[in-house]
């Protein structure tokens, strides 16, 4: 009698776990949809494809010019195996600015120094990180990537280097939206004028984001940006 | 507000090589670099022996009145512990740019007292000595403070040349023709080897014998080494350290025993490679908002929860076991609803974070799995612990209940023997007064007080005779009520002694009736309670119930009425 009531208090208890579950999740989709983090959200199309924008096919091409560069790769994952990425081009030096480094925030690589230097890029990048390259003559740069779900970017106070992870050119005042009031600037590098261009929350030269671009964004205190593919 | 400053400038990458005291500079040595105004902008600490690099010297943002580091053109000084270094080649900050140069310390300077490979006899006499015909030195006449600082030495051992490469201007100085001699030949003492260091460096002090205050043959006093963490040595390494007298065993380990296999590695469990380079914080994420959901939600429930129990405890027509099983009914509630709140909370928030925050990562699908499994059992768990002891509790009660019976039914016994004295010593007082022929005629009078003699007579033959005699005491009772009441028993009393000391008695009689029916009533009501308390816990505790009905039994009410 009693050992039936026990296996009967486990199978509510049980039941109750999954019908809570349930609900819990059911709660998160919907204040996820209720209260979307960007405007993107009210469209309606991130939540379910995710598996659907894996398996679709979109390569970066875009060109390098000779000198700096600043560059991001939205068709990679956020693990992308760093000599893969840049074998397709013959490049000078890259650096990547790791904003949480307070030793030295500079990470360089030159491959034509000696061997006894010690240099390393890290072993995989992400399309969150932009970079800057450097390279001797105009080029065309080609990677066979995919495209990838929504991506939040973690972002710290202070200056920030990030790149964009999206094929999808937005209004610049969209596009931050989710960081409106938390940043004091946005830069990007035109690289082919190798000027800067920049937007200040309110006006600048910044009109739309857009892909392979790599943006310094100034913080006043953390934040995270998300950006909808 | 922030006022706007421009992007973080590339910085320029510097490399080459360092002599340090003549010799390569060992690993370990850090190399600052500084702007013209001091500020540094950069440093390295040597990895492989004679070189440094790259070491980024970070640039000054423009747009800031803070200087924080070099602008174009300006010169890099390179320091050591304060002390400069000789740079050469182009140590100058230009954005994004490799500078090679080479680092000599200490810093050649002619009168330093230190013949450096770079300077000669003919060119600082005071360091190298006066050139003999042969152009080589007659003999230095400094002191030189080579092997001086934290560290120096390096290399092969022995003399060394500089091996200055690319774009140094040192090339003669390396050919040995032209390196300056001395009169006076070294003989150089080293110490022992001191113990390798965490920074993977053994060190000696060597002395020149002869004093001769040149550096050429003197030996390397540091050299590379491995480093071994005391915490790395164990008994399960597979090496025979920490005095162990075989491969893990003896010593501190346990026992060598012949072809006793080793002992047991302890077993490692390799977690799933979880790769998240999210932030997982959820102050950043926006997840906070979702626990504060759950947090006041929590709240809530908690504050409804201690109003129930409040309100179960004020309430006044139940009585403390219904109480007692209420509030225990309510906590366990309560406690259900928190614990399934935060772990579902917690196994809903990695489900995010490992589904949706990070790209999908199946490797961590088990720890969802296996939470969603374990948490019902342990909560299954912790429901039963505050089951069993609220049944303790129950019990306690029921046992608190049965005592106050028995103290009830034994207060009964002892007023029942009581008023049979009593009884019997009013019979036999009312007795004396029918045998006096005095009183026999008054007595006639008052027929109540007659009733009441025989009324008792058969009341004392009842309880002789163990019978039930509630309804011959109410009548005694009454009779005695009716008697206080008799005006003219009254001046009888006053008439004879022996009379008021019948009423006196009867009078107490009466008292103690009354407080045998209280003692009733109070024993009716604790009777009622464990009936209660059996009845609600029929089939929810049989081992209770077999305890209460067992004593009921040996002790049945009416049993203890007699």
């Amino acid at each position: 009698m009693n050992l039936n009531k026990e296996k009967k208090t486990l199978i509510e208890i049980i039941a109750l776990t999954i019908v809570i579950l349930g609900i819990t999740i059911s709660s998160l989709f919907l204040f996820q949809k209720l209260f979307p983090e960007t405007f993107e959200g009210f469209t309606g199309n991130a939540i379910s494809s995710v598996r659907v924008v894996q398996t679709v096919p979109e390569p970066c091409n875009f060109t390098l010019y000779n000198g700096w560069n600043l560059a991001s790769f939205f068709c990679i994952s956020i693990y992308q195996n760093t000599t893969e990425l840049f074998e397709p081009i013959s490049y000078n030096s890259i650096f990547m600015y790791d904003a949480s480094s307070y030793i030295d925030p500079w990470i360089s690589y030159n491959p034509s120094l000696p061997n006894w230097t010690v240099q390393s890029l890290p072993e995989t990048v992400s399309r969150e990180q932009a970079f800057w390259i450097s390279v001797s003559s105009d080029q065309n740069y080609y990677f066979n990537g995919s495209k990838k779900p929504s991506t939040t970017i973690s972002l710290v106070d202070g200056w920030n280097l990030v790149g964009y992870p999206t094929s999808t050119s937005r209004n610049v005042s969209q596009a931050v939206l989710g960081i409106t009031g938390s940043f004091v600037q946005i830069k990007t590098f035109n690289n082919s004028a190798k000027t800067y261009d920049y937007y200040n929350g309110t006006n600048g030269t910044i009109t739309n984001t857009s892909k392979y671009q790599g943006y310094w964004i100034e913080m006043n205190s953390t934040g995270s940006w998300v950006v909808s593919w | 507000m922030k006022l706007l400053s421009a992007v973080p400038p590339l910085p320029t990458v510097f490399y080459g090589n360092v002599t340090f005291y003549n010799n390569p500079a060992t690993a370990g040595i850090r190399i600052d670099a500084y702007d013209d105004a001091g500020v540094r902008c950069g440093y390295f600490t040597i990895v492989n022996p004679f070189y440094y690099g790259v070491l980024s010297c970070l640039g000054d943002d423009s747009d800031t009145a803070s200087d924080e580091g070099a602008i174009s053109g300006e010169t890099i000084h390179f320091r050591y512990l304060g002390q400069n270094f000789s740079a050469y080649g182009t140590p100058t900050w230009l954005s994004g740019e490799y500078h090679r140069v080479n680092l000599v310390f200490p810093q050649v300077v002619c009168g330093d007292g230190f013949c450096d490979n770079i300077e000669t006899c003919s060119g600082c006499e005071s360091d190298c000595g006066i050139c003999n015909d042969a152009g080589t030195s007659t003999g230095g006449s400094g002191s030189g403070s080579g092997g001086g600082g934290s560290g120096s030495g390096g290399g092969s051992g022995g003399g060394f040349s500089t091996p200055f490469t690319g774009n140094i201007p040192f090339g003669v100085i390396t050919d040995g023709s032209t390196i300056p001699t001395t009169s006076c030949t070294e003989d150089w003492l080293c110490g022992n080897w001191s113990e390798c260091s965490p920074l993977e460096i053994q060190e000696r002090n060597c002395s020149d014998f002869n004093a001769c205050g040149t550096y050429k043959s003197k030996p390397v006093e540091a050299k590379e080494c491995v480093y071994i963490s005391p915490l790395v040595e164990s008994c399960y390494d597979n090496i025979q350290n920490q005095n162990e007298t075989g491969v893990d065993c003896g010593g501190p380990c346990s026992d060598c025993i012949e072809d006793k296999p080793s002992p047991p590695r302890p077993a490692i469990i390799e977690l799933p490679k979880i790769i998240c380079k999210k932030d997982l914080n959820p102050f950043t994420n926006n997840t906070i908002w979702f626990f504060i959901v759950i947090i006041i939600v929590g709240i809530i429930r908690f504050v409804i929860g201690k109003k129930e129990i409040e309100k179960i405890r004020e309430k006044k027509k139940l009585d403390d076991v219904k109480k007692a099983k209420l509030t225990f009914a309510a906590k366990r509630k309560l406690i259900l609803f928190t614990s399934f709140l935060f772990f579902i909370s917690l196994v809903v928030y990695f489900f995010y974070v490992f589904f949706f925050l990070c790209e999908p990562n199946m490797s961590a699908l088990w720890i969802l799995i296996a939470a969603l499994v374990i948490f019902p059992f342990l909560i299954h768990e912790i429901i039963k612990f505050f089951e069993y002891d609220e049944q303790k509790k129950l019990l306690q009660m029921a046992k608190l209940n049965d005592t106050h019976y028995k103290e009830i039914a034994n207060l009964i016994k002892i007023e029942n023997d009581h008023l049979v004295d009593m009884e019997k010593e009013i019979m036999e007082l009312i007795d004396v007064m029918h045998s006096k022929q005095e009183f026999s005629e008054v007595l006639k009078e008052h027929p109540a007080l007659d009733k009441l003699y025989s009324e008792m007579v058969g009341l004392y033959k009842d309880y002789k005779n163990k019978e039930v005699m509630f309804k011959d005491e109410k009548n005694v009772c009454n009779d005695i009520y009716e008697l206080a009441n008799d005006d003219s028993f009254k001046d009888l009393i006053e008439q004879i002694p022996d009379a008021k000391l019948i009423y006196d008695k009867l009078l107490l009689l009466y008292q103690h009736y009354e407080e045998k029916q209280k003692l009733y009533d109070e024993l009716t009501e604790a009777e009622k309670n464990v009936e209660d308390e059996e009845m609600n816990d029929e089939g929810n505790n049989s081992k209770k119930n077999s305890k209460l009905n067992a004593e009921k039994e040996s002790e049945p009410v009416e049993k203890l009425k007699s």
